[in-house]
């Protein structure tokens, strides 16, 4: 059984539809990016799956409870980061924790929860009225670890995290997976999401465009390392030579200067000594890791470039 | 363990709600007033009325004010519970957890509640000693039950307007309008009522109001859930027959009410109003949250 699974998902409002028919499969124990720019439809999504915002069409169901109608039971085995929550002002940090645990029926004990979201106990005992973003996300966080859900659903969690608490929630999301939990996040901050994912979906204007791992997408579009090469002459080797190699996807020439593609950055090396073999000294050579940004970039605009076209 | 979790969310509420500076205020207020009225009345209180009944006359003047006081507290204290939630946000952590949505409303109405029971405990405690200030020593055996008598029918009150003040919450989109919906309820439930049942007696009963109007008009004007509070507080037997009080002490409808023995007019039916008004309230509203978008 699947942790998330989707059928034709729809959400429509008014004239706008925030998501558009999404199919999605996310398999039990591992972690999920779900990434797009704000307003992609991710939030939307998301509210779906926890009862928030019954759709449109189509159905999603949680551990194979379907949202509408067994949401309590999705909920018991879920923890929710939502993005644009607020907390209880009047209420401490603890009566935060206290009441999730008693909702939750579980006994966790409150101060190991402070101290695995990095959260000082005297913090705990003011009212989160005063606590900053920070803080709260720190709170919320913690909250949402209390009695082991089988499934994290984070949206946005780096949202108002300094790089401490970013590292910080990077680290309770492997435990997290380690102890068995699917952990399925949003975010449109894409480094975030290459560091724990192991597949991401990426939407774009309610449409789901893409789902894969990430090594497989990098692939699939042809960018990865680029490799830029200076020779002091023509080697005896063609381009096509150079791309017959395993790992290298381009090559292409301009005067001495060669820019090659690499799906694999450990294939540098043999690039560099075929050219050498082939009679041209390499005076200097540099490469460049194309962030998860430029994937992202490039799945949007081929995206866009498609709703142009049939448009 | 569903119970359980329905304590788990009212005692959230509860804890949330009485931190409330608003609430506190007007309870303070709500205080003074007793204390006030109580005072007067034992300035007013004829030469020759019989002494042991000087406290049932006051806790009847005080019942008429407690009904105004107490919807506008539960109102008050009520209107933003859900709406609040749901424009701040709190309400996603609230139906992360395994809460239906039934729940998060019953919880809150039961929340709310008790936050207007602590409420009116305190005024009550203000209405014994002020009492026993202006007054003197009550005769017990017959001043308590009439007191803890009211004090229940008053929580119940309180229960019924905090049960329409969540539901209002619960059906709106903006806080505006939680707010216009609740003080538009007030109006009608309070003040332009007997104007609403004068209207219909036009209709059916041809003409207006005679000075004895038939029992289903009087059930009718009963219909409010204040007015239905104070029939219902006339089982306590407050209402003192004395010749200076021919007038003051007993309204004319509340006469008629008692002397009428019409089921329509019974206390028992009152107590039902009450309840009604508080279920279909709620049924109403949750027949709207239910299917609303929280996202």
């Amino acid at each position: 059984m699947a942790a998330i699974e989707t059928d034709a998902l729809m959400r429509r409002y008014g004239e706008v539809v925030a998501v558009d028919s999404v199919d999605l499969t996310v398999e039990q124990g591992e972690v999920f990016g779900f990434l797009g720019p704000n307003g992609a439809g991710k939030s939307t999504l998301i509210n779906m799956l926890l009862d928030y915002t019954p759709p449109t069409s189509g159905e999603a169901r949680v551990f194979g409870h379907r949202t509408r109608g067994e949401a309590v039971d999705i909920r018991e085995r879920v923890g929710v980061l939502p993005d644009g929550y607020q907390l209880y002002e009047r209420l401490s940090g603890r009566r935060h924790l206290e009441f999730v645990a008693g909702a939750r029926q579980a006994d966790d004990d409150p101060a190991d929860v402070l101290d695995r979201v990095g959260l000082d106990p005297d913090d705990a005992d003011r009212n989160a009225g005063d606590y900053s973003k920070g803080m709260a996300q720190r709170l919320v966080l913690g909250m949402a670890l209390i009695g082991q859900p089988d499934l994290l659903i984070l949206d946005e969690p780096s949202t108002g995290l300094d790089p401490n608490g970013i590292r910080l929630m990077r680290d309770v999301i492997r435990e997290e997976v380690d102890r068995g939990a699917t952990v399925f996040f949003s975010s449109h901050i894409l480094s975030q999401v290459e560091a724990v994912c192991d597949r991401v979906g990426v939407m774009n204007q309610g449409r789901l465009i893409e789902v894969a791992a990430l090594d497989e997408i990098r692939d699939a579009i042809g960018v990865g390392t680029t490799l830029h090469v200076t020779v002091d002459q023509q080697p005896k080797l063609t381009l096509s030579d150079l791309e017959a190699m395993d790992d290298v996807t381009n090559a292409e020439a301009d005067g001495p200067d060669l820019t090659l593609t690499l799906s694999d950055s450990t294939a540098k090396a043999r690039v560099v000594s075929r050219i050498e073999e082939a009679g041209a000294t390499v005076t200097d050579f540099e490469t460049t890791e194309s962030s998860l940004e430029d994937l992202f970039a490039e799945l949007i605009d081929e995206d866009e470039a498609v709703e142009e076209a049939s448009a | 363990m569903r119970d359980r979790r329905l304590v788990v969310m009212a005692r959230k509420d509860f804890d949330d709600a009485i931190r409330s500076k608003t609430v506190w205020f007007i309870s303070g207020i709500f205080a003074l007033l007793v204390v006030g009225i109580t005072y007067q009345l034992s300035q007013a209180v004829p030469p020759d009325f019989p002494q042991s009944a000087i406290p049932f006359v006051a806790l009847n003047g005080v019942a008429q004010w407690i009904s105004w006081v107490v919807s506008i507290l539960s109102l008050v204290a009520g209107y933003a519970s859900v709406i609040s939630e749901r424009r701040s946000g709190s309400m996603k952590i609230l139906l992360g957890l395994p809460f239906e949505r039934a729940e998060v409303l019953v919880g809150k109405m039961l929340g709310r509640t008790a936050v207007i029971a602590v409420s009116v405990a305190a005024g009550f405690v203000t209405v014994a000693l002020s009492i026993v200030v202006f007054i003197g020593v009550p005769e017990l055996a017959d001043f308590l039950w009439r007191f803890l008598g009211l004090f229940f029918l008053t929580v119940l009150l309180g229960a019924v307007y905090t049960t329409l003040a969540v539901s209002v919450s619960a059906v709106v989109s903006t806080r505006r309008r939680a707010m216009l919906s609740v003080v538009a309820l007030f109006f009608i439930t309070q003040a332009v009522w007997t104007g609403f049942t004068q209207f219909v007696y036009l209709f059916f009963g041809g003409g207006s109001v005679p000075l004895r109007p038939p029992d289903w008009y009087l059930f009718l004007t009963y219909l409010a859930p204040s007015a239905a509070y104070t029939r219902a507080a006339s089982a306590l037997d407050l209402l003192v027959r004395h010749p200076s009080l021919a007038i003051d002490g007993v309204p004319r409808r509340a006469a008629q009410a008692q002397q009428s023995g019409s089921f329509l007019l019974s206390e028992y039916l009152a107590f039902l109003v009450l309840i009604l008004w508080a279920v279909l309230g709620g049924l109403l509203a949750y027949n709207v949250f239910r299917n609303a978008d929280l996202g």
